[in-house]
């Protein structure tokens, strides 16, 4: 006999009738069967295939809670997630892991055959105010949460802080009492070495050289150099593309390109068991889902390859005495045309930026 | 769940309070059925029907490479900017007028770096006048990507090969993986696929000399 919980309220059940209902919530519990992975969460059984049966795409994250044991104290078993990546290949070359070999940092192929798990451990939380910032009445004002993708609210995930005047904004307290999970946010990423170019300006004497300024560039590779491996996936709390200097930046000898190319490759979510707490660490009571944003494997290239012949300065002739810098910048930000063309030639030659593309 | 439901039991004439009352939605909506990777629920006022979409064949795609014991590969068809690969200037795909079938890669020897690496890959040879078309893309079996030969380690400038892309191999050629062997300490040989689509194919003179020599090849799927 189905249960109805409206005509319960007007009506009196038997214990029979009670019994018999728990009885098939009994029989309607689901098990696993052949070839079926049941997920039990407090709001309901999430059915899915087999591992097993399903292709995985390079680059495809399983998660393995790990106890490591601390070898000051026998009895303390400490324990962090950890990441085990389906092979992915960039130029065709192994992508690499650091793992810690024989108590030493070591770069390892995910093709290798025991290949070890990525640690995660600098988790964000993505329920919190994204920053704080003063009124001019002296108030303070909350940014909102980073939030989550809207799969996770089916999971009863508690809402992101909305932000606002801080007495208001940091609660995370939703109206759907079922939502009482916290989640926890990392990002990983993919890191190619490269060539960079530094640029520097001089200023000179014009009554001894003729000249004011001069720009010089320079290739930077010592991270290239110090690199043991081409490429390396690796974990952050949040990732944030790297910059590329701009042209006023080269110009002022403020410049220096990133000594890397760096690509997006997911976003790891940790969703925590119900009730749990903003101070709450994950743990193994927490569930781990990956939100891809690379499927394929991957080729990368820099725009030029080095040099052989050392890049040759660029000289500005100013007529100016003696280095009054605001008027040699001023200069240099309205030039002619056919100048600023010579400079962005000058520049672009200068510019080892990479790019990650699919294959 | 069954511990959970033996505090739900009542006799005869007991009231049913709130508390018993709470658990029991509690373990109702626990036992709401969600569909995961690869299935399908449809909710019915008799039920809820639960179909999967079991993979009947494994994801193949373009390019696909399985070992064939240690004495040939197999190759899936695909294509460089269109041109069918070929394997001994036979089409992956075979040639059904003549009743061809779909050429294997026969290995006298399985050629693997000092690391006990090698690649399935598949080698362009481009118009020599200056065109840079593909004239020819022939799968073969190489320890290095990026030498002449495929056997002996690469001459390449080291400039070239940290910029990324392909190095042009003499007369005009470059070769793209599309899988890595690895040799197990067990002795077994394991293969890992690397492209999965077909593949269009670009070249740039890099440099300030803009020579042949140092011509990057770029290859991206298509």
């Amino acid at each position: 006999m189905p249960f109805d919980p409206i005509d319960y309220l007007t009506r009196k059940y038997s214990a029979s009738v009670w019994k018999e209902w728990l009885s098939s919530l009994s029989r309607n519990f689901p098990r696993r069967g052949k070839d079926t992975r049941l997920t039990y969460t407090d709001e309901g059984v999430v059915v899915s295939l087999s591992d097993d049966l399903l292709w995985r795409h390079p680059w495809s994250l399983k998660f393995m809670y790990v106890y490591r044991q601390d070898r000051n104290k026998s009895a303390d078993l400490k324990g962090h997630w950890e990441a085990y990546i389906w092979p992915g290949f960039v130029n065709g070359e192994d992508a690499h892991v650091v793992a810690m070999v024989d108590e030493k940092e070591t770069n390892v192929p995910l093709t290798a055959e025991t290949a070890p798990g990525l640690e995660l451990s600098s988790w964000r939380n993505p329920l919190t105010p994204g920053g704080i910032s003063a009124t001019e009445d002296g108030g303070l004002v909350l940014a909102p949460g980073e939030g989550y993708p809207k799969f996770f609210e089916k999971l009863g995930v508690k809402p992101a802080a909305k932000g606002g005047p801080a007495d208001q904004a940091s609660s995370t307290f939703s109206e759907d009492p079922f939502r009482t999970r916290e989640i926890r946010a990392l990002d990983t990423f993919l890191e190619t070495p490269r060539p960079a170019v530094v640029s520097e300006v001089e200023l000179l004497s014009p009554s001894i050289d003729g000249q004011s300024i001069r720009i010089q560039s320079r290739i930077e590779n010592s991270f290239l150099v110090s690199s043991a491996v081409r490429h390396t996936y690796k974990a952050t709390s949040k990732y944030t593309p790297l910059r590329q200097p701009t042209h006023l930046e080269r110009m002022m000898g403020t410049a220096a390109e990133p000594q890397a190319d760096q690509i997006k490759m997911a976003t790891i979510w940790a969703v925590s068991p119900p009730d749990a707490g903003p101070e709450d660490e994950v743990d193994a009571s927490w569930t781990l889902y990956a939100q891809y944003d690379v499927f394929w494997n991957l080729n990368h290239a820099s725009k030029q390859e080095v040099p052989t012949v050392p890049f040759d300065p660029l000289e500005l002739r100013t007529g100016l005495v003696f280095g009054i810098a605001d008027q040699i910048f001023a200069q240099l930000l309205t030039p002619t045309n056919d100048a600023f063309a010579f400079i962005d030639a000058y520049f672009g030659s200068g510019d080892f930026s990479g790019q990650h593309w699919n294959i | 769940m069954r511990k959970s439901l033996a505090n739900l039991r009542v006799q005869a004439g007991d009231l049913l309070r709130a508390g018993p009352w709470n658990e029991a939605g509690r373990i109702m909506r626990s036992l709401q059925l969600i569909a995961g990777h690869g299935i399908r629920l449809r909710q019915t006022a008799n039920g809820t029907i639960i179909n999967a979409d079991v993979p009947r064949n494994v994801f193949i795609g373009h390019f696909k490479c399985q070992l064939q014991g240690e004495e040939a590969i197999s190759v899936t068809p695909g294509r460089i900017n269109g041109l069918p690969a070929t394997i001994k200037d036979v089409p992956l795909e075979g040639v059904p007028e003549e009743d061809t079938p779909p050429p294997l890669l026969e290995l006298d020897e399985i050629l693997l770096d000092e690391e006990g690496k090698g690649y399935v890959a598949v080698e362009v040879k481009c118009s020599e006048e200056g065109l840079w078309a593909v004239e020819k893309a022939e799968v073969v079996q190489v320890a290095y990507l990026h030498s002449d030969d495929g056997k002996e380690p690469p001459q390449a400038d080291p400039r070239t090969l940290t910029a990324g892309g392909m190095p042009n191999l003499p007369g005009y050629r470059a070769r793209a993986p599309l899988a890595m062997l690895r040799r197990r300490a067990a002795g077994n040989l394991e293969l890992f696929q690397i492209a999965y689509h077909d593949m269009g194919h670009l070249v740039k003179l890099t440099g300030t000399d803009r020579t042949i020599d140092k011509a990057r090849h770029f290859f991206y799927a298509v």
